[in-house]
């Protein structure tokens, strides 16, 4: 009979299963970065990388020829690309949330997720910050947004413009989320150093972890420096989303000039964010064996926030709503009955049917706890948090003043060929990440397995 | 002087050392320049197609580099080496950089508007119409507005040919000679045919040439007939001849099947002077009462008090009908009457009552129709008075039996010379087919045309006419009215003025001017002269552009009775042939910012449609954009067309549209970006639409522009039409209406009683003082502020402004596919909306609608870059060289009146290019534009004025828009001015603001809408 030596929270399910050794953590996580890349993931690298290419061709075409290759018009001056932009910002949301926030509010449960979490959050904000720069008429002098000393009379940018905003929120949240990560990663990569057998690898590694060597001094200043950019971080995962909305809710289109739109984007943005965290997880922990670490009860808990975000985007919903109606606006009013009744009204009612309905089957502890529902739910989120940014820009748009002006979005092959690319961007990245760097944070597992040692061991009393 | 003046700065040590040595030479300030080129225009050419050239490398250049870091630094070293071409001595009249204008008369159709041409450096740029022309009084049409840029369309002969083959100017007139020789040896018959002739000197230079042949004829046709008119007032004046219609002497205007605010004769004239009858401008002011009786819907139509629909068969039933009403015979009312009596009874009452002040226009070519019009108008007495048949009109003389019989000749080979001058016959009339076989058989064939089309292509002999821009002449639109026309530029190729080359081959050989110059010795300067030597006269005509010779035909003979055969109007379809207002017969059809005009009632650029009303289109099972295969009884072949569904359209009228299938546009292949989704307005050397002219029917010797016995047939095919507009009404869907109600409140109409009674257009609430304070400091406006009022009233949507904006802002072509993917480029718009009148009538509005100039700017703020801003005048200015491309400022403006270059549309193509307005840059692709008043125009007469010490008076700056607006709807101005015509409009009693509710501040103030509905 096998030892049991679970790590446990004393008052709850224990975090990490399969009674690990600190070794066997170690080898758990680090182990396939030594060997062959499995048959599944050059499968799923070669797909991705073809996405990304295409993805990039489509990209090249678009710069080349001009931003009319993409399928807006004279009215709907943003599309496809600025949703995605706003589908990736959103989505970069989770992993700053969970590794800052849940830190802070010393939510252990985050260990097992939060380093993965972390790197998509990276990624997805990659993957946002191409898209302004596609979308512009002439991508070449986006450094105008940048205030940068120039001879132009010292000509900045227009301080009052929440695109400015936009680009100083986001550059930071990449910063800090950047930095932040890295740190993290440091203790893992001494690991990795440490056991890797190829000089190539321990050379690399060697540089990568800055010379960390476990003393206890190293240790103190990481705890200190972690809890300060943590504290940092937790205000930019409110506030990038706040910005980003700030683009419409400043704005004069009915639609968009609404004050609920900063909590309702973060909210919307958690939500998003919570499940593609779900989504890759679900997917990591088949595919990389990572189900003792990965365990029921985080999913439960992800599943329970993705419950709770549901609700506040769903009181957003109907707070906008009422305020259409309350403010005797006949646009607004219009704007809102147009979004569900009009000649696209199906774009509203996945929003709201995969944003509102579905996550509520996730009150029941059956569902919760049958994976693929799960996963499928969380692909749903992501497909109704899409369409929410597409309702909310496009559907805007098409229709609000004058109706002279009142037209449609037709979408060309590259609107596509660009989101496909992003998507291919996304996890060509998280494959790349998921091969070279320990998905799980080794040291932060370590410390909860040392710390569980004397907690009451499950199983054994029965 | 203070000693600190006197001092003497030098810029280079050169300079310096020229300063202390009188004997060094100053270095030059300028550059030293190499190349004197003495063909001013050919040299501009050749600089225009580099600059092209150039442009496309730079643009690709810049695209390069802007990606690399390293780029930046060699963007500097870009520099482009260009020859100048200075003039030698400069002529007096030019100053580098300032335009001149020339007084001319518009060739853009036989109307006749007097023009002036803004040239620069020796190129005209744009057509303004003359304010002293009392026809249009400074206002041209859409098709005025574009004609400038003929002059520079490449596809023009370069010099003439003779089977095909350039010849020099003397084979070509040993040809043309010897032909004419032969053809007087044999006694062969010599014919002219050519649209109606409005010059007086080429008349007379015909008639001499003709002279020398016995039996010669000069045959006129208009490809508008309307030849019934001329032909019903031969036998009830007794003079072939059409009367000048003075619509702003009507009170009540009863006009069948005729567009005359569109299309229809002199629509520029008509609707200068249908305006001046119906101001709203004062409560008392006279306001006429307009019916309007019409088969499809026309921007007549529109503007008509009560519109009432038959079908264009029917027009002679209803006005025999409308004649039986007043005193008429009964035998004219056979028959159902297809007008309502309540309607006919009104219309009936009002013309009675207005006695010599009623007017019946009727544009239907069926000839018992005009003889009831011309009946009813002499029996109330209008003759005299709202019609003028002593100072007929001149602009449309052709005679549709005269051209009838020329074909019959021409098929039995008896004309030995055919003299084609300013005419397209092959495409032009409806026996076109015939003409083309008949006219292998003419021994000498001569076309004057400017480049090919269907006829020139044919005629052995080409002798290229100068363009009407290049040319000495003269216009007489009305009789008494002459015009000069001068050129603006020294011809582009080898062309002669047809009539020089007449005047050649009559044995007289003179230059134009002189032949010019010589008639009006003659026969303008003794009537128009007031004993001036002739030299004065002549300048000083040349300078109006216009002289008034008091000349009059003779008092009208007694009215004669006609004789009316009572016709029965045919059930079933029928279908109407109709003029668009930027095509007209498809003269310009070649030119591309009329092609991508948007129609003013459907909206649609490009495409040729089929306008069926809904109700029709619902029994058949159609619906928008079907493509349709259209079968007439005895008409050859058929045409297949996509179907546009038009409200206010007569359930059993099919309209199809004039001047499609015109040689020229295969030119179109070219329009557009070129990119892989990309889908050429024409496939290469296919024409755009088909030409519907072998349909017409011939009727009594008579074009006729509508035929029955239609069927209507689906083929299963769907296209997207072009349509710049594609909610037609200010009525949300009736599933979506909000709890505020249906309509969108954006246009205000009144009816006339209400406007008598004082009723004032509704204003915000409170408007600017109910706003909460601004963060940030308010705009001043210490000087000027630059806005506009627009009189919705006035505007009837001709789009003359459209294409008028186009071409002073060097505003690009986008082409078919780009106005179906919602990327045309247009800086104003004319909006059109239908809405159900209270009496259960169709009301229709057109709103010009262009930037706002907003106060409190939505798209200011939004700009990241400081793109867009606010200038100290009220203008919302737009810094293209700064824009980066976001388009939130579109996205933030409520009016989408913002357009962003999606693609590099290049402005012009070609030779074509020399038209661009050098004082507003061509934008590059990635930016955002809009309009901005005329920026340039506004600086242009602030420098003026700043040189002349004076201060800008009010009507001193004009916008390309209000400058062309032959319904004067635009007033520009100085807002800051009490006493501007603007500041009054603002306070007017009809003006509102669109959307001013939002608190943006608009700056532009639309006058309500009045109807008469009385």
């Amino acid at each position: 009979m096998q030892q049991e030596h679970a790590v446990i929270d004393p008052i709850d399910e224990p975090l990490v299963q399969g009674n690990k050794t600190l070794q066997q953590v170690t080898r758990d996580v680090a182990d396939h970065l030594d060997q062959p890349s499995s048959k599944a993931w050059w499968v799923g690298l070669g797909i991705s990388a073809s996405a990304l290419a295409l993805g990039g061709l489509c990209i090249l075409y678009l710069m080349t020829y001009g931003i009319g290759t993409i399928g807006k018009n004279k009215t709907i001056g943003w599309g496809f690309l600025i949703t995605n932009f706003v589908f990736w910002v959103g989505i970069g949301h989770a992993g700053t949330l969970i590794s800052a926030i849940l830190y802070l509010l010393r939510q252990k449960w985050r260990t097992s997720v939060n380093r993965s979490a972390e790197a998509m959050t990276l990624i997805a904000v990659m993957c946002a910050g191409l898209f302004p720069l596609m979308h512009m008429g002439r991508p070449w002098l986006f450094y105008y947004l940048m205030p940068y000393p120039n001879t132009r009379g010292s000509l900045w940018m227009n301080f009052r413009s929440p695109l400015v905003w936009d680009m100083l929120a986001i550059s930071t949240y990449f910063t800090v989320s950047a930095v932040f990560w890295y740190l993290g990663l440091i203790p893992d990569l001494a690991t990795l150093r440490d056991r890797a057998t190829s000089k190539v690898k321990k050379a690399v590694y060697t540089l990568m972890a800055f010379g960390w060597n476990g003393s206890g001094r190293a240790w103190h200043r990481y705890e200190l420096v972690y809890l300060i950019l943590a504290g940092l971080a937790t205000p930019l995962v409110l506030s990038v989303h706040s910005v980003v909305s700030f683009d419409f809710a400043t704005s004069l289109i009915p639609g968009w000039h609404t004050t609920i739109l900063p909590p309702y984007f973060v909210a919307g943005a958690i939500f998003s964010g919570f499940a593609m965290v779900l989504t890759l997880m679900l997917v990591a922990r088949k595919t990389m064996h990572f189900e003792e670490y990965i365990t029921q009860r985080h999913i439960d808990a992800m599943t329970k926030v993705i419950l709770l975000t549901s609700m506040l985007v769903g009181l957003a919903y109907l707070s906008e709503f009422f305020v259409a109606w309350y403010s005797g606006s006949r646009y607004e009013q219009f704007h809102f009955l147009n979004r569900f009744f009009g000649p696209d009204g199906w774009w509203a009612w996945v929003m709201y049917g995969c944003n509102m309905v579905v996550p509520q089957v996730l009150w029941f502890r059956k569902v919760r706890e049958n994976l693929v529902l799960v996963f499928i739910i969380s692909l749903l989120v992501n497909v109704g948090m899409w369409f929410e940014r597409w309702v909310i820009i496009v559907s805007s748009l098409q229709a609000d003043y004058l109706p002279s002006s009142w037209n449609f979005y037709r979408p060309t092959i590259f609107d596509f060929g660009v989101m496909l690319g992003s998507f291919g961007l996304f996890f060509t990245l998280f494959l790349l990440f998921a091969k070279f760097l320990p998905m799980i944070a080794i040291a932060e597992i370590k410390h909860e397995v040392a710390h569980g040692g004397h907690a009451i061991k499950h199983g054994e009393a029965a | 002087m203070s000693k600190q003046t006197e001092k003497t700065y030098w810029k280079s040590l050169a300079e310096r050392e020229a300063l202390l040595d009188p004997s060094v030479p100053m270095p030059s300030p300028m550059p030293e320049s190499g190349v004197f080129d003495e063909g001013m225009a050919a040299g501009l050419l050749n600089l225009a197609q580099s600059a092209t050239e150039l442009r496309m490398d730079r643009g690709a250049f810049l695209k390069l580099v802007g990606f690399g870091m390293a780029g930046a630094a060699l963007a500097g070293c870009n520099k482009a080496a260009e020859k100048a071409l200075p003039y030698l001595v400069q002529p007096e009249e030019v100053t580098p950089g300032l335009s001149s204008y020339y007084a001319t008369v518009c060739g853009g159709c036989s109307a006749g508007c007097g023009a002036l041409s803004k040239t620069r450096d020796g190129r005209p740029l744009k057509l303004e119409g003359n304010p002293s022309h009392p026809l249009n009084t400074g206002a041209l049409c859409a098709t005025g507005q574009a004609s400038v840029l003929g002059v520079y369309d490449n596809r023009r002969l370069k010099g003439p040919r003779i089977d095909g083959q350039a010849a020099s100017w003397a084979d070509t007139d040993k040809a043309v000679l010897a032909g004419l020789a032969s053809a007087k040896a044999k006694g062969g018959k010599v014919r002219i045919l050519s649209r109606s002739v409005i010059s007086p000197t080429l008349n007379a230079q015909i008639k001499a040439f003709l002279a020398g042949f016995a039996g010669a004829q000069h045959v006129c046709y208009d490809a508008l007939s309307v030849s019934a008119v001329l032909d019903a007032h031969a036998q009830t004046h007794g003079r072939r001849v059409l009367p000048h219609y003075r619509l702003d002497k009507a009170a009540v205007i009863v006009a069948f099947e005729a567009d005359f605010l569109g299309t229809w004769v002199s629509p520029v004239e008509f609707a200068k002077a249908y305006q001046a009858g119906r101001k709203a401008d004062k409560k008392d002011s006279a306001f006429s009462k307009h019916f309007q009786v019409e088969g499809g819907m026309t921007v007549t139509g529109t503007k008509a008090d009560k519109r009432i629909t038959i079908k264009p068969g029917e027009v002679a039933a209803a006005l025999g009908h409308l004649a039986q009403r007043l005193g008429g015979p009964a035998a004219w009312a056979a028959g159902a009457s297809p007008i309502a009596d309540k309607d006919l009874d009104a219309m009936a009452k009002q013309l009675a009552a207005a006695r010599g002040a009623g007017l019946v226009l009727c544009g239907s070519q069926d000839l018992q129709a005009q003889l009831i019009t011309n009946w009813i108008n002499n029996h109330l007495g209008n003759y005299g008075r709202t019609l003028d048949l002593r100072n007929p009109s001149l602009q449309k003389q052709g005679d549709d039996a005269a051209v009838a019989g020329l074909i019959d000749e021409l098929k039995k080979g008896e004309v030995h010379a055919l003299l084609v001058l300013d005419a397209d016959p092959v495409y032009d009339l409806p026996r076109g087919a015939e003409l083309a076989e008949a006219l292998k058989k003419v021994p000498l064939s001569v076309s004057f045309a400017l480049g090919d089309d269907d006829t020139a292509s044919l005629c052995k002999v080409r002798t290229p006419d100068h363009h009407w821009l290049e040319a000495w002449s003269d216009a007489e639109p009305i009789l008494g009215t002459v015009g000069v026309i001068q050129p603006a530029l020294r011809p582009l190729g080898d062309t002669r003025q047809a009539a020089e080359s007449l005047a050649k081959w009559a044995g007289k050989g003179q230059e134009a001017l002189d032949l010019v110059q010589r008639y009006w010795k003659q026969h303008i300067a003794p009537k128009a002269g007031r004993g001036k030597p002739f030299l004065a006269f002549w300048e000083s005509s040349l300078k109006a552009g216009v002289v008034s010779t008091g000349e009059a035909a003779p008092g009208a003979e007694g009215f004669r009775q006609p004789a009316v055969k009572a016709a029965a109007a045919a059930a079933g379809l029928e279908i109407s042939f109709f003029p668009r207002v930027s095509l007209l017969d498809g003269t310009h059809a070649n030119n591309p910012w009329l092609q991508e005009m948007p129609d003013p009632i459907s909206k649609v650029a490009w495409d040729q449609t089929l306008a069926l009303s809904p109700e029709t289109a619902k029994k058949l099972g159609f619906k928008e954009g079907d493509v349709i295969s259209i079968s007439m009884e005895g008409a050859p072949g058929g045409l297949t067309l996509p179907l546009h569904l038009q409200a206010g359209q007569h359930p059993d009228v099919v309209s199809v549209p004039l001047g499609y299938g015109r040689p020229g546009t295969d030119r179109f292949n070219n329009v557009g970006p070129k990119w892989i989704l990309a889908k050429p307005v024409v496939e290469p050397g296919q024409r755009l639409g088909s030409s519907v002219q072998a349909l017409l029917p011939v009727s009594a010797g008579l074009t006729q522009f509508s035929r029955g016995g239609v069927t209507l047939q689906a083929t299963g095919k769907n296209i997207e039409l072009a349509k710049t507009q594609l909610h037609q009404s200010l009525d949300v869907p009736s599933n979506v209406v909000p709890a505020a109600g249906p309509r969108v409140p954006i246009v205000q109409e009144l009816s006339l009683a209400e406007f008598r009674q004082g009723v004032e257009a509704d204003r915000h609430e409170g408007g600017e003082k109910e706003e909460l304070g601004s963060l940030y400091k308010e705009h001043e406006y210490p000087g000027h502020r630059w806005a506009m009022a627009i009189d919705m009233n006035a505007c009837n949507g001709c789009s003359a402004c459209v294409v008028a904006c186009n071409v002073e802002n060097n505003v690009p072509v986008v082409g078919r596919e780009e106005v179906r993917r919602a990327h045309e480029m247009h800086w104003i718009r004319i909006d059109r909306y239908y809405s159900d009148g209270e009496d259960g009538d169709l009301d229709i509005v057109a709103q010009p609608m262009m930037c706002q100039q907003c106060g409190h700017a939505p798209c200011e703020p939004v700009c990241p870059v400081d793109a867009t801003t606010h200038s100290s005048e009220g203008i919302n200015m737009q810094t293209y060289n700064r824009c980066v491309g976001t388009r939130y400022c579109a996205n933030n403006c409520p009016y989408k009146v913002r357009r962003f270059n999606w693609f590099d549309y290049p402005a012009l193509q070609g030779d074509e290019a020399l038209a661009l307005n050098p004082d507003v840059t061509v934008r590059t692709r990635g930016v955002m534009e809009k309009c901005n008043f005329c920026v340039q125009r506004v600086a242009e007469q602030k420098a003026e004025s700043k040189r002349n010490g004076a201060d800008i008076q009010d009507g001193d700056i004009k916008t390309a828009c209000q400058q062309t607006c032959p319904a004067e709807a635009i007033v520009f101005g100085d807002i800051n001015d009490p006493a501007s015509r603007v500041s009054r409009l603002a306070k007017d009693a009809r003006a509102f603001k669109v959307l001013e509710e939002l608190g943006v501040r608009p700056s532009v103030t639309y006058l309500a809408q009045v109807r008469n509905k009385s």
